[in-house]
């Protein structure tokens, strides 16, 4: 069955439509969930309230974006509205230039990180990563896990986060930026044969 | 030096990505053969995305299913109360609840009670509070108020939950009237909140209506404000507070006048001195309803008898929309998933 189908029928009550919407997402948006909060339990809770709130408010399903987009559109809201809840204190600066005083972004990007191509990843790398991203604002995070976790286009990025396609672009990019750059910082990978990256002055 | 080489870098991740077009390709791949820095940024944005892309995929545990089952059931199934209920909304899901309610408990009621009673001025207040018929516009199209016409709901609670609909938030004491909130109602919308602020001096310096209204009426009505020129500013946003997915706010903010009314007995009275005021805004406001609105005089006058004539029941059906809302949210919780 096809999920127009699916997603009529749940709106028109049918339990089981709902729950086979669920079953076809719910490993996406707990991934999702868990990217952005950094831990089990958070996501768990954040999983379950996505569906509970798409399930409630269906009938405001208008069709003009797909389901699916709609449905990260909601999980995002619920991982903010968790990390607000939770009140780390911390007080981000969405977009803000990185590093510099005039506005001008920083253009050297660490050189310092290890290929993952190279070879397999240990486990230690990883939750590194992990952390770097939970690291990061959440506005960074969210982008950075509907692109590289999620592999959404930009264009159902800007929709779920529902700003513009250029917006998309330079934050992603300054996401990444800032993720490498606190991936260089935790010098994990100073002595994994990756070597430093040369602090380049020219190019 | 390569720091200041001016290209855009956001460029380079986009190219990562393949999001980039053929011509803006073209750019990139000579650019980059030409300037070792953003080489080396290039190859920095690939190497943190493959780290990304190299984390595990996590799942749910295994009871997730059962539990969200579970949540659901405690929430309801929402062909039974649609779009309103589910754990942890915000305040505007409450009084999306609470209006929702109120229409539900309370129409079958007017229906009832009406056919026992017939309105006057005595028990409205603000009907005798408006102006002659033709004087003001809106009342030219209900000059008359029947009790079949009080007895008929205006709309279906059905057809507000499943219409597709827009919130006007009106930042202005005269539009945040009781005429605001007929209008949407009328329109088929759902009043969610009304909140007035009162300056040093105890007047009313501003009202903020919140409401769904259903898209072609909230552009009407932007329209006619912008036609008879007290259109400020229009603005769409899309608002999330904490709700399901978003909403589009559609913020129609008008001119404003000088703001002379004392908040004294309550909100008809301040708005029936609004618009008694020779020029304010609320007659022009109402003028321009009269004009393609027309169809809302009636309605709005019903729907003012409803409201002025039940407001005990409005009182009750509040109380018990709420103790039921806290009961379904405690029912929710109780129901926790299994750590």
């Amino acid at each position: 069955m096809d999920e127009d189908r699916l997603v009529a029928l749940a709106r028109s009550g049918e339990v089981p439509a709902f729950e086979a919407l669920v079953a076809e997402y719910e490993g996406r948006i707990y991934n999702m969930s868990y990217r952005m909060l950094g831990n089990a339990e958070d996501a768990r809770d954040a999983a379950q309230d996505t569906f509970l709130k798409a399930y409630s408010s269906l009938d405001r399903f208008r069709g003009d974006s797909s389901f699916s987009t709609w449905l990260y559109r909601i999980a995002k809201n619920a991982c903010l509205d968790m990390l607000r809840k939770r009140g780390r204190g911390t007080v981000y600066s969405l977009d803000e230039p990185l590093g510099t005083e005039d506005g001008e972004m920083e253009r050297q990007l660490p050189g310092d990180l290890p290929d993952p191509e190279d070879a397999a990843l240990d486990s230690e790398i990883r939750e590194a990563v992990a952390d770097a991203i939970a690291g990061l604002p959440p506005h960074h995070r969210a982008i950075i896990v509907l692109r590289d976790i999620e592999e959404l286009t930009y264009e159902e990025i800007a929709e779920v986060l529902e700003v513009e396609l250029g917006t998309v672009k330079s934050r992603l990019y300054r996401a990444r930026a800032a993720l490498s750059r606190s991936l260089a910082a935790l010098e994990l990978f100073r002595d994994r044969g990756v070597g430093p990256g040369e602090r380049r002055e020219q190019g | 030096m390569s720091e200041r080489c001016g290209f855009q870098s956001e460029d380079l991740s986009a190219y990562l990505d393949g999001e980039l077009s053929e011509a803006e390709v073209q750019v990139v791949e000579a650019h980059l053969s030409d300037c070792e820095c953003c080489r080396r940024s290039l190859e920095a944005l690939r190497r943190t995305r493959a780290l990304v892309l190299s984390l595990p995929s996590t799942s749910p545990p295994p009871e997730f299913r059962e539990d969200l089952r579970e949540a659901l059931r405690a929430a309801g199934a929402p062909k039974h109360s649609r779009g309103v209920r589910s754990r942890g909304g915000g305040w505007h899901r409450g009084l999306a609840l609470v209006a929702a309610s109120i229409l539900v408990v309370l129409l079958p009621m007017a229906a009832l009670v009406s056919t026992m009673m017939v309105p006057t001025e005595d028990q409205f207040p603000l009907l005798a509070a408006d102006p002659p018929p033709g004087e003001m516009g809106i009342m030219e199209t209900a000059p008359e108020i029947s009790t079949e016409e009080a007895a008929d709901p205006p709309r279906d609670v059905e057809e507000i939950v499943a219409s597709e609909t827009y919130i006007i938030r009106v930042d202005d004491v005269e539009i945040a009237t009781p005429q605001a909130r007929s209008a949407l109602l009328d329109g088929g919308g759902e009043v969610l909140g009304l909140t007035r602020t009162y300056d040093a001096a105890g007047y009313l310096n501003k009202a903020v209506l919140v409401g769904d209204l259903p898209r072609d009426a909230i552009l009407e009505m932007g329209e006619r404000a912008q036609q008879i020129g007290i259109l400020v500013e229009r603005r769409r946003e899309e608002t999330s507070y904490g709700d399901p997915g978003t909403r589009t706010e559609v913020i129609l903010s008008l001119e404003k006048m000088e703001h002379v009314v004392p908040p004294a007995d309550g909100d008809e009275l301040v708005r029936a001195e609004a618009l008694r005021r020779p020029g304010a805004l609320g007659e022009r406001i109402r003028r321009s309803f009269s004009g393609s609105w027309t169809r809302f005089g009636a309605g709005v006058a019903t729907a003012l008898v409803w409201i002025a004539g039940h407001l005990p029941h409005l009182a009750f059906a509040v109380g018990a929309i709420i103790l039921v809302f806290a009961v379904s949210r405690r029912g929710t919780r109780s129901a926790p998933p299994k750590k």
